[in-house]
């Protein structure tokens, strides 16, 4: 039982990484390499308000928001108006920065030794227990960002945003900023990151610099594309799959100090085999063109 | 004052290698394309290919680099024909191509891992010979490293420039639409582009295992500070690319002037950021790498 719970808060917390990843590659087309770092950022940012200053869950996840946003701000400041690949380099180039303040700044992230005894999380004076309780919490927060983000994009904002995704130019003859629609749409999609960065930190209760490296964002991109791009049942599908794909293995008898490897090699013949057969993932329904 | 010339020397060593990896990189890019990522992969391919020939087979250098080169070449056709002709023959477009490179990378850096295991692997033992120059030194490798790829680029660019197969290259990156109307044929073209590409990842692949080892994960770096240097150099102009490297290994080994050498990669890519939010076209700007709106 506290097997399946552990799956399914991981899952939870992947969908929420997914979907926020939907919002920005899917719906505005951005193949952002900084997501991992971004969500690293909320993390680092909320554990260091509930460690060094004792705040609860709210605050902290505000502190979160406001830190992710202001440095998504920045990202996107300098990285939007890049093209395509530009923008993967510029984000690429933005992770490194970032990750080399987690590994660095020592005073606030404790380094490579990462920062340990993050409370568990409590609401108003409530702490919410680790396991069933907890993944209550986070499905309903990761319900609430799935709802925001339907919203989101159901409103003229996420029309313009594919109109933008496959067209900028005709986009912007019919009157959208164009720059302006992709730094707002980054800007959102970075402050889920750090919701999903802050409930990683109160499950993890610890962090450092390498859980946040770019093989985690190219697991959310391959999450992405498995369970589709533009929708919202292939954001919650997606994660799962990959999430227990692995465990599939582990059921099969495959264990030892290869089972990563195996796994990274899984989703690398995956994402090929998505491209060439179903660009569109499982339940997506936009095609990686 | 010393310390500081010292320091871009050893940068200009590293930026050779850089080079190697970007020219390669720029070549596919240009003509194909192709968002290259699996260069890397390539990369990774030849090193490990090296040291097998060398350390394991016991072969003679003058057999083994060779051998490596052709079986790296081989292998970039591979990649071409086993991965981004179906893909494209399936409708599929940069984005596509570009994350099934990403994959293939992957694969290829995971498959390493367990056949190699995560550990460095040298060839060398011993240290390297060492030149004097006034205050500076540079060994005998830095050297090597400059002069073979300086000799490669003109080598390189002799062949585009003077030679048919050249220009089909040149056409085929300058107009992927016109080309075919003046008999290019783009699918023979492409194979011959990657295996050039990754004949010049294979020569940067012997270079760094004969420098530091190899281990599995080194591809993934290299290709994007390559793909950077591409970046600062500016794409479509191919020696943008080489400049562009140089460029690169220089500001690594400058980030480790006045701070602490744990800030290295933070105050590189803090420094390609500012450069990329002045001058997104590069230094040679051909093409202009920013959103039409």
């Amino acid at each position: 039982m506290g097997y399946l719970v552990t799956l399914l808060t991981i899952i939870c917390i992947y969908t929420m990484l997914t979907a926020s990843m939907d919002l920005i590659l899917g719906y505005a087309g951005l193949f952002s390499f900084v997501h991992a770092a971004l969500c690293g950022v909320g993390a680092y940012s909320a554990a260091f308000v509930m460690l060094k200053l004792g705040w609860g869950f709210v605050p902290s996840a505000l502190v979160a928001f406001a830190a992710t946003a202001l440095v998504a701000q920045a990202t996107a400041m300098i990285t939007v108006r890049l093209d395509e690949h530009y923008f993967i380099l510029g984000t690429f180039c933005v992770g490194n920065v970032i990750l080399s303040i987690f590994e660095n700044w020592t005073d606030v992230t404790n380094g490579t030794s990462g920062l340990y005894g993050i409370p568990v999380a409590s609401l108003f004076g409530w702490t919410i227990a680790p396991g069933a309780p907890y993944l209550v919490f986070c499905v309903a927060l990761t319900a609430m960002v799935l709802a925001v983000k339907w919203r989101l994009v159901s409103a003229p904002f996420g029309i313009a945003l594919q109109a933008i995704r496959e067209d900028e130019i005709v986009a912007a003859v019919l009157g959208h900023h164009v720059r302006h629609v992709r730094t707002v749409v980054f800007v959102i999609g970075a402050a889920m990151t750090a919701l999903a960065g802050v409930l990683l930190a109160c499950y993890l209760r610890y962090l450092d610099p390498t859980s946040f490296d770019f093989p985690f964002t190219i697991l959310i991109w391959a999450a992405l594309f498995v369970g589709g791009s533009v929708g919202t049942v292939g954001t919650v599908v997606g994660p799962a799959i990959l999430v227990l794909f692995p465990e599939a293995l582990r059921f099969v008898g495959l264990s030892g100090p290869h089972v990563a490897n195996v796994q990274q090699a899984l989703y690398g013949i995956l994402l090929i085999l998505l491209m060439m057969f179903r660009p569109q993932g499982f339940f997506g329904h936009h095609s990686v063109r | 004052m010393s310390e500081l010339a010292q320091l871009v020397l050893n940068g200009l060593a590293n930026g050779a290698v850089y080079a190697l990896m970007a020219v390669g990189f720029a070549i596919v890019f240009n003509a194909t394309h192709v968002f290259h990522l699996a260069h890397g992969a390539v990369l990774t391919f030849a090193a490990y290919c090296f040291y097998l020939l060398v350390a394991v087979a016991g072969l003679n250098l003058y057999l083994a680099v060779p051998a490596t080169v052709a079986l790296s070449a081989l292998f970039g056709c591979f990649i071409e024909l086993g991965i981004y002709a179906p893909l494209r023959a399936r409708g599929a477009g940069s984005a596509g191509l570009m994350i099934a490179s990403l994959g293939f990378l992957l694969l290829c850096q995971n498959i390493f891992a367990i056949v190699f295991s995560t550990d460095v692997l040298t060839i060398r033992s011993g240290g390297l010979a060492i030149f004097e120059l006034g205050p500076l030194t540079v060994t005998s490798l830095h050297l090597a490293d400059g002069v073979v790829a300086i000799v490669v680029f003109l080598a390189l660019q002799a062949f585009l420039t003077r030679t048919q197969h050249g220009r089909a290259i040149r056409a085929l990156a300058d107009n992927p639409q016109l080309a075919p109307v003046v008999g290019i044929e783009a699918r023979r073209t492409y194979v011959m582009v990657m295996a050039i590409g990754s004949g010049l990842a294979s020569i940067a692949a012997v270079l760094l295992t004969w420098d530091l080892g190899v281990q599995p994960a080194m591809g993934f770096l290299i290709v994007f500070f390559s793909a950077v240097a591409v970046a600062i150099g500016g794409h479509g102009y191919l020696p943008g690319a080489l400049v562009g490297a140089f460029v690169f290994g220089v500001l690594q080994q400058l980030a480790t002037w006045q701070l602490d050498s744990r800030w290295q990669n933070g105050v590189t890519f803090a420094a390609v950021l500012v450069f990329l939010a002045l001058r997104p076209q590069g230094i040679f700007g051909a093409r202009l790498n920013v959103r039409k709106a």
